[in-house]
């Protein structure tokens, strides 16, 4: 899934660094994310994943890392 | 209290308030360069006093659009915003200015300037005009490059002119007007100035909101919710001073007002994306629309409830 949301994030999150320097738990916006790419990116990983983001997920906290983005897939995905 | 000039103009070169400023908000942004240059302690914030919600009927819900009224009531400072049919009336109308010594804020097209959509997009930006003659330009974008550049008539006309998305008025500009003096408010002359804008005009606004919401549930034009995201944003800043100035619940109307802009920003950002034509999102920002309204009720409820007690005024549905 790491790798999944890597991809999604190479592709759709604009970031100005190369995600492979990115760690699990480093801050995503501090590393560039913007609130408009974090949009992108949800979107993105609802289409890859086959989900949807409840109302109450569509947070900046729930974007803010790989880690916490693996974290509120892996609860869409178990409650599917 | 009237104070002197204290900043001289040339310095709108060397801008206070640089960086980063959320969609919608860089005219703000600007103009506060500008007002810089007037004795007044905090023009960025200030510029946040008024918050609300307009719609004409189409996809565009408009930010309540009355700070540079809120602006003249506590400063006493006049800010006026022109719009021109055509390039030449424009022209007429920046050249006038800059013989009048009046730097202005200007709207352009951001794909012709160094910034994150050069090149790619063709969105509205605002820019510094310090000086606009027949053959030059001289512009400050104290956003992506807060340093004057001296442009030819050409280039400049080409991004003032240029269409982009997001633009409802053509060449629009925002400029101070009258004698370069203010008052300097206290808090409580600003929260008192927000606090009777708001019972005056909060049943409209959430009467706007409601009306955009039923019509974007039943309907399928495109959305655009920018300028009431921006104008929470603002507000935010506002609050922040008052609660440096210690009005009591003032931090926690600034958290709440930086949530609804979130919330506002991010049905923005979801309508913006190519996908914001299918059902399934357009449920989705229905729903999130709903919150905001929703919040907003919640906001002026908590914020008017001692000027209804006083008053017998306040929100109705």
């Amino acid at each position: 899934m790491i790798e999944d949301i890597r991809q999604v994030l190479r592709e759709h999150g604009n970031l100005p660094v190369d995600v492979e320097t990115v760690d699990v738990t480093d801050d995503l916006y501090r590393a560039g994310l913007t609130s408009h790419a974090s949009v992108n990116v949800m979107l993105a990983l609802e289409e890859h994943f086959d989900v949807e983001y409840p109302d109450r997920m569509l947070t900046r906290g729930a974007f803010s890392s790989i880690e916490t983005i693996r974290h509120g897939l892996t609860e869409l995905l178990e409650t599917a | 209290m009237n104070l002197d000039f204290d900043r001289p103009l040339s310095t709108v070169s060397e801008p206070r308030y640089t960086g980063f400023a959320p969609i919608a908000s860089c005219h703000w942004q600007g103009l506060a360069n500008i007002l810089a240059c007037h004795p007044v302690a905090e023009p960025l914030r200030w510029l946040g006093a008024s918050w609300g919600a307009r719609w004409h009927g189409d996809g565009i819900l408009y930010g309540g659009g009355r700070w540079a009224r809120q602006l003249h009531t506590i400063t006493g400072i006049d800010v006026v915003q022109h719009t021109a049919p055509d390039g030449p009336a424009a022209a007429a109308l920046e050249l006038d200015l800059t013989r009048r010594g009046t730097p202005f804020v200007a709207e352009v097209d951001a794909f012709h300037l160094p910034s994150p959509y050069q090149g790619r997009e063709h969105v509205v930006h605002t820019v510094i005009v310090t000086d606009r003659g027949a053959e030059h330009a001289t512009i400050v974008d104290s956003t992506n490059n807060p340093r004057p550049v001296r442009l030819t008539i050409d280039a400049y006309q080409q991004m003032r002119s240029s269409p982009c998305e997001g633009r409802t008025e053509p060449f629009k500009l925002y400029a101070p007007s009258g004698a370069r003096t203010a008052r300097q408010p206290t808090a409580a002359v600003v929260l008192d100035a927000v606090v009777t804008d708001l019972t005056t005009h909060a049943a409209a606004d959430l009467a706007a909101i409601r009306a955009f919401t039923d019509a974007h549930e039943t309907g399928s034009t495109p959305v655009n919710v920018c300028r009431p995201a921006a104008e929470r944003f603002q507000a935010a800043l506002l609050f922040d001073w008052l609660a440096e100035h210690d009005q009591p619940g003032a931090a926690g109307t600034a958290r709440t007002l930086r949530e609804l802009s979130d919330a506002w920003y991010l049905v923005h950002m979801l309508t913006t994306h190519p996908a914001s034509t299918t059902a399934r999102h357009r449920r989705r920002v229905t729903r999130l629309l709903h919150d905001a309204g929703y919040g907003e009720e919640r906001l002026l409820s908590t914020l008017l409830a001692p000027a209804r007690l006083r008053t017998g005024k306040g929100p109705t549905r």
